[in-house]
Order: structure tokens, then C-alpha cells, then sequence
């Protein structure tokens, strides 16, 4: 039997039903059709679908869709638009952080809670924030160096 | 105009970013339901009944099939030795026997469950060595003999009866190579090398949407990469004609080998075929793992001849892959490794025995490299041991033994646009190869070492592409190239720009669906650049050619004497003497001209032949299309007390022939390292004593994180230039050389930093451990 989840998402409102089993993923996916945020492990382990809730980090797979009744989640739809970029999209285009893209949005959302947090990160602080977001294409190099460059830009301000 | 040669930002990078691109698994269409498998349990059973009833009954189960609703046909590559779903026989864990379309996930899942099979356990096989006896304790195919084979192998005496590949190397005189050996006090060394299973973990599980239309065409959207292989093999499935199915190739979340067929599509298609209803299939992480094609461990034994000078004269390999239950896509990998055995060295003598065995495992498929990553591993650490052995320095042991431009390796490759000696002298620089890793305090050790590798783009193949230009001077590019995050479309992309003097936003490109896109062979054996970009530049200049013959009336000159760049075309010599592309198709069309006149749809087929090699010496004209070159070093830090290894600094240097894209290379270097350093260290596949994976999820199956990368400023990526006289502008292929040389670079640097060798990958901490222990228990373990 399906249950009602009223939850904001990227600024607004959705009233959706969804059964009880059902995680927060499967509610954004399937309940509300925002289909950036993926999903690739079902175990937590890859961070592919990252969302942010109330500006933390949470993987949208480990949890309940009716656990975030009434909370405020970013997805990656929320971050920027084509016309709009945020910086660290276009920090990931510019430094070649994006190969098949699958990955994309849980890493975005991951750098963009980190920079939210610690402007100026280091890179060793770049490295622990992303242990839990994994690339099958490898741009770990290539995503560090572009987070890196949107933080030495906030430095430089 | 130069377009291409510049690091142009990816076509499809805006989609990536703001999460709109459209993968498979986002693929929603009206009235769709969903597809799940019912697995065999079993490594090795046959199936005495399949009960359904239960299952059909639940509500909200639209269709369940099992082979009986199927054509009784065979599938395969080159040996078709495969049902969709078992037929009689289930040959490993994780085969599909059923398939259920329903409501949601959840009813298809529940219903599986309650379909019920009768199985007649079997005796499993594991053992390849077992598997490949002519007396094997099992045989896994008792029809073989009469299934159809596209593929002569070695001929034999008498067959071992799981053998599905046989292939011989005979170069040279190897009785002579080892007897001048002995004669003159010369080494010889031999070795016995093993890989491990690993998985290509596309972040996107396999996947795909099948929808009949009314007129019984097939339309199948799904992310494989190659259309045109995923038409045929839907077509002889489902007993249709190629005609009556239409492939679509949404965006790919990396493919890397493992999405060269679409079998779980085919299963879509069936159920929703009887269904009559679209459906969805997205296999589970742990079903993506455990039961799609992986590449499947090798075991090399190598002997070597070597001169006192350490000039390798003959090497004998007999090798065996560990098959599945079934041939499947690695079919070709006992023939492919066999291209690293002369790699980019002179042979004098080479003689190769090399097999493929079925055992009831999961199935041999293709993982970046084919084959040729696997070899690598063998013939790379070898020479290693070859120059310790020698008392010669390793880099300049392997410069030693190079062949040069021109030259003919064992194999009857032509050694052309040859870069070894630059890949490999570039990286030892970048690695400071001249200067020892600094010594740490115990129980920390550093080392480097180094590897060269090739990777062979196969051949006879063809790409096909359509260029259209519009009345607004843009280029629509159409062709079924496919995207897996390497690049290939932005490659093209920039290609038409430069052919065409304008920007790469009046570039629109047509991706793959075999409706509209012409043929191409494959997004593999790293073929895109150097195939579709070649058919891509004739596409373009059959375009200008019937522009230029357009506008020659109204410019009162000869076709010849035009060009076409910018938009505009004008006389050669004389610019002001020009009109607007733009101009030509209005004053046409309102003329009421033919279409021919009035549209420009430039078409071209690149095709490269090849002389097949025969099964039974290794010996032909020219077997491939080209030939790629890399090197890549690692220093590498070790603890003898937790069998910890850490890559300090990696270092990839791989010859593109032309950077069509700086940047792309730089990152199919450190993605491909990247990949490579988790399949040395610790991407394995286990196995419980019944034949099921007992790590199928990527928590337990691991790869590579940010954690084992090094600092970005040890990471360095070197782009080596030596044109090639097919390639596109001189282009070769980096997709997939960058993961031949990590490996072995990786087990030379270990062996450097604690003196010990590990012949079987992955190089996990318990293998460091148990090999530091018995070096100590030697009375040789005082340090490095």
C-alpha cells in the first residue's frame, strides 16, 4: 500500500505516494521523474546518488523515501541549468572531471556540500570527501583538480 | 580553422553536469513494465522441469517465458554454443532459466521466486588444467561438435573435449634459439603468470527498454557499444530480420568490454513481446557483477631464450583462458594475448600454444585490452626478470630488444609509426628511473618499475557515416559511433569543424540508432578515432564535393577549382569570388529543383581488410589495422607487515599518433591507470566451492577509489605523437593501451622495493605478506 511523501525538492513542493520500501531514490526517480540522481550500487558504497538534504550529504539509496517527509533536498536538477551553470559544473567540464557522466551528479553534489562547508579545502580534504563516491572512468585526478581550482579561485577573491 | 589537436570541452558535457542526460535506466515510456531474470543456482545442472503456474497467477504479472517460448537457436560470437535461457543444461551460477515482466520490480522479483525448476544437479568443473584434459572428470558441452562455428582453430589429434579455441604461433626456429642459448652459456628463464577475475563495473548496470510496434518491429533502446552488433543479435534471438528491429543507443555509463551484447535486452524483447507491453530490464548490482561476462583469469607459462647479452632470441608461451559456460565475447582473447608475446620486441623464434577452456564459471568477455592486458602482465614482468637476470639496466634491456620502423614483429605486423622507444624512454625520465626510490623506515619500502605494452586494434572492420549539411552551413553528422565517456563524440565533433572551417556549436551530431545512423562496427578495440574518424573525414569530403559542384555553375568556375570552408565556398586563389552555403540551398529549393540538387548528404565507408592469420602458425600478411604503443612507470611504497601497497607516483606515456584531443588523453591516462591500478592491486572476483560469487556487490568487489590514487602532482600523463599513415590525421586509438603496462610497471616496482615476486594478480596485501614471510624464512629477507 502506497503512502503520501510531501517533500521539497530544488525549491519545490511534491506530494507524491510511495510505498513504504521504497528509498528516497526510487521516490525522487520514479515518484517525482528527476532522473539525475542514479543509481549504481544499491549498497550505499558508491555515492552515485548523492542528494543533499537540508545541506547535508545523504546516499539516496540507504534511505527511506517516507524518512524524508517534509525535508528540503537538493538533487543535481537543483545545483545549475545550462544557462546557468554552477562553477563547479563548469570546473568539471573545463578540467576534464566527466567521462561516461553516470557518476557526475553524486560527485558534484559531494564537492558542492564540501565547498558549502570548507571553502578552501586542501587536497587531502578533497580526497577524504570523496572516498565515498566511486568512477568506473577514473576522474579522480581530474575532479580534484577542478575542485581545487574553484577553491583557489574563492582565495584568490 | 584548427579544431582538432585542441583540448575542445566535451559536446556532451552540459547534459552530464546538470544531470539531464538520459542513460537507459531513466528511460520511461507509457504502459512500461519491468523485467526480472530467474537465475540458476547451479554451476553445472540440468533442467528436468520448469513450473510456471504459480508465478502467472500473480497479479500483476503481465508475462513469464522460459526457453520454451524462445526460438530453439543458439547464440554465440564465432561459436554459438549459448541459449538466451537454458535450454536443458544450466552451465554456471547465475544463468538466466525464466524471465517475468510485471507491474513493478518488486511483483517480477516476487514471481520469480515462485517459479519452480526441477534441477538434476550435475558435478561442476572449475580447474582450467582439469577442463583442458583429453580424459576431463567433466564435459561441459556434449553437442559441441555439432554447433555452428564461425572460426577454424588449430587443428588437433583428437580434441580435448572443453576446449572451444586453439591457436598456434610457429615464427622461427625455437629449437635452435634455445640450443644457441645453451651452447654459449645464455639464460634461460621460465615463469608460470596468472590473472585474477575482474569485472568491468560500469557504474551503469546493463540495461535496456524493448517496445514492439503494431507492424512487429522491434525498437530497443539500450547502452551498449555497438547498434549494429545489438540489431543482429536481437534479430537471431528472436528469429527475426535485421530489418525488424531498431536499436537505439541512449547515453552509456561506461561499457569498458563488458556491454558488447545485449543479452538482457533480448529478454526484454521476448517478454515484451508477449506481453505486449514495453519493458524495462535493469539488472541488479549483484547481477551485473556475478552474471554478465568478465574477464576471465589466464595462466601463462613462458620460457624464455636470452643471450648473455640479454638479447631475447626464442620464447615458447602455452597458455589457457579460464573460460565460463560458454565462449561468449572472449572468444578471440587465446588468439589476441598472443599479439604481446613478440609486443614490440625482435623474436627470432616464437612458439605459442594457446587455448580457451569452458569450466562452470562465469563466461570469458571483453575488459578493456582484450587479452593484451592479460599478456602484458606476463610478458612485462618477465623481461624484468630477464634484465636482473642479465645484470642490465630494465629500460635499457627492452631498448635493446626493440624492433625497428619497418620491421616485421613474429607475428607478421608491420612495425609501423613505431613508438616504443620514445614511450618508454619518455616515462623512465618522468619517473627519474636513473635515481633509486629513497629508503623508508621499516616496515615501509619504496621501489619503481617500469613495463611497455601494445594493444592491437583488430581488423577486417568498417565504419560508415553520413554527413548532411544544412542551408544555415551547419554539419549534421550521423553516424553509430558510440560515446562510453572516452570521448568519441566530441572527437568527431571537432573533426567535421575542421573539415569544415566552422565552430563546433554549428556541428550537430546524430547518435546512434540503426533507423537513421549507418553502420559502424563497434566502440571497441580502441577503433573510434582512427575508423569512424577516417570515415567521418571522407563523409565530410564527399559533402564539399557535391557542394563545390552545386555552386560551380554559379560561380562560372570547375568544382575542382572551389573550396569550401566557413560557410562559404569560394575560388581557390580568389576569395572574393565566393557565395554563402546558405545562398545555394535557398535559390535551389525556390527553384523548385530535384532534391538531389537541393540536399547534401556526403556519405563514406572506411574499411580496413586484413589477411586472417592462420590457426595453426600465427602467420599471415597484415592482421591488423594498427598497432598502439605505451609505457607506464610506478614507484610504489609497501609494507612488509600489512601487505600494503600505495602508489606514490604513476606515470603514463602512450603514443595517440596525433592528439586529437590533449585533454581526452590525459584522461584515458588516468582513467585508464586508474583502472589498471585497481585490476593489480585488488579487483577480484570470489568464488564460493559451488561456482557462486561471494563479493558481488561493490562494497566486497573493489575499485579503485580517490584513496588509491596518488597526489595529483604525482600523477603525470605523457602524449607521445608518432602519426600513423592511415590515422586520421595521423591518429591512433588511447582507449584501452593505457591499462596494458600498469599492471606489470606496478609488480617491478614491488619486486624493486621489497625484492619479491607475485605471479598471480592481484597483488593483494595477503600475497605481499605470505611472499615477504617466505623470502625472510629463505634467509634472504635483511631488506630491499
Amino acid at each position: 500500500m502506497k503512502y503520501p511523501l510531501s517533500l521539497t525538492v530544488n525549491d519545490e513542493n511534491y506530494d507524491v505516494l510511495v510505498e513504504p520500501y521504497h528509498t528516497l531514490m526510487d521516490a525522487i526517480r520514479d515518484g517525482i521523474g528527476l532522473t539525475g540522481t542514479k543509481c549504481a550500487c544499491e549498497d550505499g558504497r558508491c555515492g552515485t546518488c548523492t542528494v543533499l538534504i537540508d545541506g547535508q550529504l545523504v546516499k539516496s539509496c540507504l534511505m527511506l523515501g517516507l524518512q524524508a517527509n517534509g525535508k528540503s533536498v537538493t538533487t543535481i536538477e537543483g545545483m545549475g541549468s545550462p544557462d546557468a551553470l554552477h562553477p563547479l559544473q563548469a570546473a568539471f567540464l573545463e578540467h576534464g572531471a566527466v567521462q561516461c557522466g553516470y557518476c557526475t551528479p553524486g560527485m558534484l553534489l559531494t564537492a558542492k556540500q564540501l565547498l558549502d562547508e570548507n571553502p578552501s579545502p586542501t587536497e587531502e580534504d578533497v580526497r577524504s570527501a570523496f572516498v565515498g563516491n566511486l568512477c568506473r572512468c577514473g576522474v579522480y585526478t581530474h575532479a580534484t583538480e577542478a575542485i581545487l581550482s574553484i577553491a583557489e579561485e574563492k582565495e584568490d577573491r | 580553422m584548427n579544431v582538432v589537436g585542441t583540448s575542445a570541452k566535451r559536446i556532451d558535457g552540459i547534459e552530464k553536469v546538470t544531470g539531464s542526460a538520459e542513460f537507459t535506466t531513466d528511460i520511461v515510456l507509457p504502459r512500461m513494465i519491468h523485467a526480472k531474470v530467474k537465475r540458476s543456482p547451479f554451476a553445472h545442472a540440468r533442467i528436468l522441469g520448469i513450473d510456471t503456474s504459480k508465478a502467472e497467477q500473480m497479479p500483476g504479472v503481465r508475462a513469464v517465458i522460459t526457453a520454451a517460448d524462445l526460438p530453439d537457436i543458439r547464440l554465440g560470437i564465432l561459436t554459438l554454443d549459448e541459449h538466451l535461457l537454458a535450454h536443458d543444461k544450466t552451465r554456471l551460477v547465475g544463468e538466466p532459466v525464466a524471465a517475468v515482466a510485471a507491474d513493478t520490480p518488486e511483483i517480477a522479483r516476487s514471481a520469480c521466486e515462485q517459479i519452480e525448476v526441477e534441477y538434476e544437479e550435475l558435478p561442476p568443473l572449475f580447474d582450467p588444467e582439469e577442463a583442458i584434459r583429453l580424459d576431463p572428470p567433466v564435459v561441459l558441452h556434449e553437442e559441441y561438435e555439432e554447433y555452428e562455428k564461425l572460426l577454424e582453430i588449430a587443428e588437433m589429434d583428437e580434441r580435448p573435449p572443453n576446449l572451444w579455441q586453439a591457436y598456434r604461433i610457429r615464427h622461427g626456429d625455437i629449437d635452435a634459439a634455445f640450443k644457441q642459448v645453451e651452447d654459449e652459456g645464455g639464460h634461460i628463464i621460465e615463469n608460470r603468470y596468472a590473472t585474477g577475475y575482474v569485472h568491468t563495473a560500469c557504474m551503469e548496470p546493463h540495461g535496456a527498454v524493448a517496445q514492439w510496434s503494431s507492424d512487429g518491429t522491434l525498437t530497443l533502446w539500450a547502452g551498449g557499444q555497438s547498434p549494429y552488433i545489438a540489431r543482429d543479435g536481437l534479430a537471431k534471438a528472436l528469429d527475426l530480420s535485421p530489418s525488424k528491429v531498431r536499436v537505439i543507443v541512449p547515453f552509456v555509463g561506461g561499457a569498458f568490454g563488458g556491454k558488447l551484447t545485449v543479452k538482457e535486452g533480448a529478454i526484454a524483447a521476448a517478454l515484451a513481446r508477449k506481453a505486449r507491453r514495453p519493458v524495462k530490464i535493469i539488472l541488479t548490482r549483484a547481477e551485473d557483477l556475478s552474471a554478465t561476462a568478465a574477464r576471465t583469469p589466464f595462466i601463462f607459462d613462458i620460457k624464455d631464450a636470452v643471450t648473455k647479452e640479454g638479447i631475447l632470441i626464442g620464447r615458447k608461451v602455452t597458455s589457457i583462458l579460464w573460460g565460463g559456460g560458454y565462449s561468449g565475447e572472449g572468444i578471440l582473447k587465446p588468439i589476441f594475448s598472443t599479439h604481446l608475446y613478440p609486443g614490440s620486441y625482435r623474436l627470432a623464434a616464437l612458439w605459442v600454444d594457446s587455448y580457451g577452456v569452458y569450466t562452470n564459471r562465469v563466461s570469458g568477455g571483453a575488459l578493456r585490452g582484450y587479452g593484451c592486458a592479460e599478456s602484458a602482465w606476463a610478458v612485462e614482468t618477465q623481461m624484468d626478470i630477464i634484465a636482473r637476470e642479465c645484470d642490465i639496466d630494465a629500460v635499457e634491456l627492452r631498448i635493446n630488444n626493440l624492433l625497428t620502423e619497418g620491421e616485421r614483429t613474429a607475428i607478421t605486423m608491420p612495425a609501423h609509426a613505431f613508438s616504443a622507444h620514445e614511450c618508454l624512454t619518455k616515462c623512465a625520465d618522468a619517473i627519474e628511473w636513473e635515481t633509486p626510490s629513497e629508503s623508508l623506515e621499516h616496515p615501509w619500502y619504496r621501489g619503481k618499475g617500469i613495463a611497455l605494452g601494445n594493444k592491437y586494434s583488430f581488423a577486417p572492420t568498417a565504419s560508415s557515416t553520413e554527413l548532411k549539411v544544412h542551408e544555415d552551413a551547419s554539419c549534421e553528422l550521423r553516424t553509430s559511433a558510440v560515446d562510453l565517456g572516452q570521448g568519441a563524440y566530441t572527437i568527431l565533433t571537432q573533426i567535421v569543424a575542421d573539415e569544415f572551417g566552422i565552430e563546433i556549436d554549428q556541428v550537430k551530431l546524430v547518435t546512434p540508432d540503426t533507423a537513421i545512423t549507418p553502420f559502424d562496427h563497434v566502440a571497441g578495440s580502441s577503433r573510434q578515432t582512427f575508423h569512424t574518424g577516417n570515415a567521418t573525414r571522407m563523409a565530410c569530403d564527399d559533402a564539399k564535393r557535391q557542394i563545390r559542384e552545386l555552386a560551380a555553375p554559379k560561380l562560372e568556375a570547375d568544382p575542382d577549382d572551389l573550396d569550401v570552408s566557413g560557410g562559404r565556398i569560394f575560388v581557390k586563389g580568389s576569395p572574393e569570388r565566393s557565395i554563402e552555403v546558405e545562398d545555394l540551398f535557398v535559390v535551389e529549393m525556390l527553384a523548385g529543383k530535384r532534391p538531389a540538387d537541393v540536399e547534401v548528404i556526403g556519405k563514406a565507408t572506411w574499411e580496413v581488410t586484413a589477411s586472417p592469420h592462420d590457426p595453426n602458425t600465427g602467420q599471415g600478411e597484415e592482421p591488423m589495422a594498427y598497432m598502439g604503443h605505451g609505457a607506464q612507470a610506478a614507484e610504489v611504497e609497501v609494507n612488509v607487515e600489512t601487505g600494503q601497497v600505495r602508489i606514490r607516483k604513476f606515470v603514463s606515456a602512450i603514443d595517440v599518433g596525433k592528439a586529437m584531443n590533449p585533454q581526452g588523453v590525459e584522461m584515458q591516462n588516468y582513467g585508464g591507470g586508474c583502472m589498471g591500478i585497481g585490476i593489480a592491486l585488488h579487483e577480484d572476483m570470489c568464488f564460493d566451492a559451488s561456482g557462486e560469487m561471494t563479493n558481488a556487490s561493490l562494497m566486497d568487489y573493489k575499485i579503485p577509489s580517490i584513496a588509491e590514487m596518488p597526489l595529483n602532482e604525482y600523477m603525470e600523463s605523457i602524449i607521445v605523437e608518432v602519426p600513423h599513415q592511415h590515422g586520421p590525421y595521423g591518429a591512433k586509438g588511447a582507449g584501452e593501451i593505457v591499462v596494458v603496462p600498469t599492471s606489470p610497471a606496478i609488480g617491478n616496482a614491488i619486486y624493486d622495493a621489497i625484492g619479491v615476486r607475485i605471479w598471480d594478480q592481484p597483488l593483494t596485501p595477503e600475497k605481499v605478506v605470505k611472499a615477504w614471510k617466505e623470502k625472510k624464512a629463505a634467509g634472504n629477507g635483511s631488506g630491499a
